[in-house]
């Protein structure tokens, strides 16, 4: 669903992306674990067509994503770390606005804001600007957001920040849900329980380097997801 | 810790962010010293006459009350505005109050950021107004050492009466649910109020000096207003005295009572009114009209933007209806009076103040930087950058294009001119303003500033607007100077036609820019 090829990506001088390559089929919840600064954004920003890249391919469900970003575009959602939503718009504008521009009919669009509203406890919230929502609030609209269009692959960056217990078990199933369903998500976390737990694979970057990749066993051994971060990190 | 906040907040003013970047500060401050210029100008003028009518009968002291009240206009407005945002809905509240910082220190900081930034707006009022009466009365030391004397004083009770406003104006706009309209509003009943007092600046002179004595027991009963011209006008210092009394204590007054419970206000106004969502049918809408609609959201909800676009267009639409109001004097008087030009006088005037207006409309100059941090949040949805831009255009062009289309038809139904020139009236202005849609985009995707904290620096202070304004009159300058050169002596029918003809070129040219070099600018936007 995810095919990353040779990634490079450089700032200036600065290599931020190095020689970063990874597959993640379809089924497949990926874990995208590193230290701040890492490269985790980056690589996640390239594969959305969000940063240009100098070296290396990108395909989103066999679609390049630097020849084609707009049809790439049509099969994935990406949620920042950050939600910099359209903050003059109400959550409700906001969703629907959304819908437009992936072309969701009525029917589909209002099935799917109503079952995410109602399960993110957002509802009664729709209808006040996006200015006056909380950190959370906000995170959970941009989850709905990604799921009204039923993207084949999701690509979080940090997506449990912000969330209240309720929001974030009731995530982990939607991407569970996502994924049984033939869909891929491929997220970011310094959250290593939730990654051990929630993840069939994980790759583990360091300057900007794939250090670690493969299931959860084969990455973990026998210790933990923890331990085996921070001897990577010594090393 | 009231010294280091104070150096702290005005580090937002003298920050490299807050100046920008080199390339947009020629325009920038250019535009600054002419904005001061015209309003020293018309200042000046207006004050040497009033020095010119008073002085002779030793009513000075009314001079120096009237240029007073003026300043003191200027520093109430931007008081209301500064107490309401750094005072009392402050983004940096929350941050603040976490730390060991005594709430009366936050306090005392931003009164002071306050009371030093209406010393500037005191100067425009009161730099013309001495240069004015320098030219109508000598003016001796004494008399100008107690001026600056009571003008460190006379922001006081202005900041505390805009303060009052202020904290009101955050209460009301706190429990509206679109509080924008509320400002926007009030916004144009000041400038109107403006607008007013300056058209019919002659004649109330002329009041004030038949009304003389009235208004010197008027402003005795006012008697701060009264003490300050007497203590400046006839060298008085009791009266200077009793005026700096006059600031201080209700400053003093204002200051103990916010202090003793500074927390409170500071936190108060974080209740707002609450929408609660009904379920209505939705539509589902063409993608342009998705993007189209955004941007109309966008400029609904801001007022800075809102303002800033509205005047033009108002000005197109109080101009037409005054002349749907005049319409016979127009055709009986004007097109005779006006023979040298004929009866094409009128409908050409017609154009260059619609495009005149136009050149002040700025609404795709910063509608790129207004994008901000959501710029990601855009491009990673499935949009081209040419829908993203030509919903930008279009946008731009619809919100003014029924005023302008409404001023030209009705120009065209009263001064019926031949088909020709009725044609070109209305699709000239038209033409123009798409033009400067797309000049502005441009200089924006140039120009832009995504990592604002305030829309105000992307669209008042915005380098893209600076220079977007300045180009649109230069268009419009070059459209109306062949006119003035020939000295209205060409065939102006043919005339227009050919500025229509090349306006259609260069519009078509400038879109395809935008196609090509801007859509690859906006494609990288945000990296």
């Amino acid at each position: 669903m995810l095919r990353i090829e040779h990634l490079t990506k450089k700032y200036g001088d600065k290599v931020a992306v190095e020689d970063l390559s990874l597959h993640i089929q379809p089924g497949e919840l990926y874990g995208f674990i590193g230290h701040n600064g890492a490269g985790k954004t980056t690589t996640i920003k390239c594969s959305c067509g969000l940063l240009s890249f100098d070296e290396g391919e990108i395909f989103v469900n066999g679609v390049n994503v630097k020849d084609n970003p707009i049809q790439a575009k049509r099969d994935l959602a990406y949620i920042p770390d950050n939600p910099n939503l359209f903050e003059y718009l109400s959550g409700i504008d906001y969703l629907n606005f959304v819908a437009d521009i992936f072309e969701i009919d009525k029917a589909t669009r209002e099935n799917k804001i109503s079952k995410y509203a109602d399960q993110f406890e957002l509802t009664s919230s729709l209808a006040t600007h996006i200015s006056d929502y909380s950190h959370g609030m906000k995170q959970k609209l941009a989850i709905i957001a990604a799921l009204i269009h039923e993207p084949k692959l999701i690509v979080l960056d940090e997506p449990f920040v912000g969330l209240d217990p309720i929001a974030t078990f009731q995530f982990k199933e939607i991407m569970k849900e996502v994924c049984s369903n033939g869909g891929a998500i491929f997220f970011s976390t310094h959250i290593l329980d939730v990654a051990e737990k929630l993840c069939d694979k994980v790759a583990i970057i360091k300057d900007g380097k794939l250090i670690r990749t493969g299931t959860m066993d084969e990455v973990k051994g026998d210790t933990s997801l923890e331990e085996t971060f921070l001897e990577l990190e010594k090393e | 810790m009231f010294l280091t906040l104070t150096k702290y907040s005005f580090k937002q003013y003298f920050s490299k962010k807050s100046i920008g970047k080199k390339k947009i500060r020629v325009p920038q401050w250019l535009t600054y010293v002419l904005l001061i210029v015209f309003l020293s100008v018309t200042f000046f003028s207006l004050f040497r006459e009033l020095a010119a009518s008073l002085f002779p009968i030793r009513m000075g002291w009314l001079y120096f009350c009237l240029v007073m009240l003026l300043s003191m206009f200027f520093m109430f407005m931007s008081t209301i505005v500064l107490a309401e945002n750094n005072l009392f809905k402050s983004k940096y509240n929350d941050l603040l109050l976490s730390m060991p910082i005594k709430s009366s220190d936050i306090l005392l900081s931003r009164l002071l950021e306050i009371v030093l930034y209406n010393y500037i707006l005191e100067l425009m009022a009161w730099i013309p107004g001495l240069i004015g009466l320098y030219f109508e009365q000598p003016f001796d030391l004494g008399q100008f050492l107690i001026l600056i004397v009571a003008l460190l004083f006379l922001p006081l009770i202005t900041v505390v009466i805009g303060t009052i406003f202020g904290y009101f104006l955050n209460k009301v706009t706190s429990k509206l649910k679109n509080p924008q309209v509320f400002k926007v509003i009030g916004t144009l009943l000041f400038l109107g109020a403006y607008y007013v007092f300056i058209y019919f600046s002659d004649n109330l002179f002329e009041d004030i000096l038949y009304a003389v004595r009235n208004f010197e027991t008027a402003f005795t009963i006012v008697a701060p207003i009264a003490w300050f011209g007497k203590a400046v006008g006839d060298k008085n210092l009791l009266a200077l005295l009793l005026f700096i009394l006059s600031n201080v204590i209700p400053f003093g007054i204002m200051v103990l009572v916010l202090q003793k419970d500074y927390i409170s206000v500071m936190t108060a106004s974080q209740a707002k009114a609450v929408k609660v969502y009904v379920k209505r049918e939705v539509q589902q809408k063409p993608r342009i009209v998705a993007l189209w609609m955004r941007e109309f959201k966008r400029w609904l909800n801001s007022y800075t933007y809102l303002i800033n676009t509205l005047i033009g267009i108002l000005f197109i639409l109080a101009a037409t209806i005054f002349v749907i109001i005049k319409a016979d004097v127009i055709r009986s008087t004007m097109i005779v009076e006006m023979a040298g030009f004929g009866d094409l006088f009128f409908p050409v005037m017609a154009i260059i103040f619609i495009e005149g207006m136009l050149c002040t409309y700025m609404v795709s100059s910063s509608s790129i930087s207004l994008e901000g941090q959501t710029v990601s949040q855009l491009r990673s949805l499935p949009l081209t950058a040419e829908e993203v831009l030509n919903s930008k255009l279009i946008f731009h062009y619809s919100l003014a294009a029924p005023i302008v289309l409404f001023a030209s038809l009705t120009i065209v139904i009263i001064t019926q001119p031949v088909f020709l020139l009725g044609l070109l009236v209305v699709l000239v202005p038209q033409l123009f303003l798409f033009i400067t849609g797309e000049l502005g985009l441009c200089y924006n995707l140039k120009y832009h500033k995504l990592d604002w904290a305030n829309e105000a620096e992307c669209v008042k202070r915005g380098g893209a607007t600076f220079l977007s304004m300045f180009g649109n009159y230069i268009l419009m300058g070059l459209q109306v100077a062949p006119i003035l050169i020939f000295n209205y002596d060409i065939e102006i029918e043919m005339y227009i036609f050919y500025v229509f003809v090349v306006m259609v070129v260069l519009a078509a040219l400038t879109y395809l820019l935008i196609m090509k070099w801007g859509c690859r600018k906006y494609s990288v936007l945000g990296e």
